[in-house]
């Protein structure tokens, strides 16, 4: 599984919603994703993926297109991060 | 004055979810208590419990399971049903004045357990966005406001066992000022949690089963009684303005008449004789109605020494002679001690005792107690006339509730 389709599995467990591959260049607005739905979609990302997202760049994040790019672009470091749940 | 009265009720408990089976297992003795199931209570010296009959995935979505605690959970079921069972559809001009008083006495215990499993159990410092809403005192109020669409004034109330109790009075209050025509009142708590059953166990005061038999180890006002067993569930009633439900032609199942809260302002878990007592004639006094009237008292007994001993001087001190010939009876005995759900799902018992003319039994009696010299109504359900009845609810922290209701 790429990393695009780690991530619809995470948005389809934590956010509740199925995405298609097209509809992942719209913004988290477009998608109906508030803020709440939007912590928990990083939270479940974060555990996914074994990296921890900083701050600033969760602030960042607009749309799903963007996490993807960060994730392609972050090598994984489980050692930074321990989710839970 | 405006008056109140309750048409419709919902229940999430240990002995079925809905009021009819409820209190068919109260007629009929059947027991809630048993082994725990919700996680390994091998760690227990009792590990016994009176568990909700509650599959939350048959009545929510995957969002609201995510988002609700337990206790959220059983509140919104409860109040969907309760407000089935009235009838009462809001339409947007009605939303502002119908409101929300729950109780809850543990909040999101089962979020707190497994927040503080992961942070101390596991070394884990990040826990779940959703930790905060789920956890919340208040999201079982939130939760059921939202699924109602209630946008009139909302409350939860927290003082432990009685907390239930209390919102329904204070919702009694809420309508009859005016602030609100109709209220979803009751409680919930889902505190069938390894730490909170741990705490209990050390203060000494639950029930062990009697030769492995769990399902008889609570055993209220009975001489050989050996403590409470806790439970879970929920308990949610319609309150609704006399006039507003007579116009919509809604079925009435009682009004709720009176209320009566007091503090015994003494010591943290005795509780006093003075207190409830004063607690039980104030519900008398605001619902207008002699001590010689009410034909039924659904008791707060939990099945301690202490409490069911004192209550029973409470009652005496507080409709005097009349104590001689009332039925008192704690249906604890079979449901368990649902804490913050407690006052709720105990005043449905007492509603549906006057509705049905049965007094439930007090389950598990078997020796009377000189401490205890009451009618408790041991053995089988009894036929009633009874036009009224009270339901006490008193909270560790000295705080007491009573709340009186008469037929229509």
């Amino acid at each position: 599984m790429n990393v695009q389709d780690r991530v619809l599995k995470v948005i389809a467990a934590e956010g509740h919603r199925t995405l298609t591959a097209e509809e992942v260049g719209k913004s988290f607005d477009e998608m109906g994703v508030d803020s709440l739905d939007k912590v928990c979609i990083l939270f479940g990302i974060e555990k996914e993926f074994g990296v921890s997202i900083p701050e600033d760049a969760a602030r960042r994040f607009a749309s799903v297109h963007q996490v993807v790019e960060w994730l392609n672009g972050t090598p994984a470091t489980p050692d930074q991060a321990q989710p839970a749940d | 004055m405006r008056r109140v009265v309750v048409t419709g009720m919902g229940i999430v408990s240990p002995l079925g979810n809905t009021p009819e089976e409820f209190f068919h297992a109260l007629i009929e003795k059947k027991s809630g208590v048993r082994r725990i199931t919700a996680f390994d209570a091998s760690r227990l010296a009792a590990p016994i419990a009176a568990e909700a009959a509650f599959n939350a995935t048959e009545h929510l979505s995957a969002k609201e399971l995510d988002l609700y605690d337990r206790f959220a959970q059983m509140a919104v079921v409860a109040s969907r049903a309760a407000l089935r069972d009235s009838g009462f559809v809001p339409r947007d001009a009605e939303r502002a004045r119908f409101g929300v008083y729950l109780g809850s006495a543990y909040g999101g215990a089962v979020t707190y357990d497994a927040s503080y499993y992961a942070l101390y159990g596991q070394g884990n410092d990040r826990l779940h966005p959703l930790s905060i809403p789920r956890l919340m005192h208040n999201a079982s109020t939130s939760a059921v406001a939202t699924d109602a669409g209630a946008q009139g004034p909302s409350l939860l109330i927290s003082t432990a066992c009685a907390s239930s109790a209390h919102a329904i009075g204070e919702a009694l209050h809420a309508i009859r000022s005016g602030r609100a025509d109709r209220i979803l009142a009751g409680g919930s708590d889902a505190p069938v949690t390894l730490p909170v059953m741990l705490c209990w166990q050390a203060m000494r005061v639950l029930a062990a089963p009697s030769n492995g038999n769990a399902s008889s180890a609570c055993r209220p006002f009975s001489a050989d009684r050996c403590g409470l067993v806790v439970g879970e569930g929920a308990g949610i009633l319609v309150l609704e303005e006399y006039e507003a439900a007579r116009a919509r032609g809604a079925h009435i199942y009682v009004e709720v008449a009176g209320y009566g809260a007091t503090s015994d302002a003494a010591h943290i878990t005795h509780p006093s004789v003075a207190g409830p007592a004063e607690a039980m004639r104030l519900a008398l006094a605001d619902a207008k109605l002699p001590a010689e009237s009410i034909g039924y008292i659904n008791a707060h007994g939990t099945g301690t020494k202490v409490n069911d001993a004192v209550e029973t001087r409470a009652i005496r001190e507080a409709i005097g002679s009349a104590a001689e010939s009332v039925p008192v009876t704690s249906t604890k005995a079979l449901h368990g001690h649902l804490m913050g759900a407690a006052g709720a799902v105990e005043l449905i018992a007492a509603i549906l005792a006057l509705a049905n003319g049965v007094i439930p039994p007090t389950a598990h009696y078997t020796a009377a107690d000189p401490e205890c010299n009451l009618d408790y109504v041991p053995g089988d359900a009894r036929e009633t006339k009874a036009q009224a009845a009270l339901s006490n609810s008193f909270a560790f922290g000295g705080l007491n509730a009573s709340l009186a209701v008469r037929k229509v």
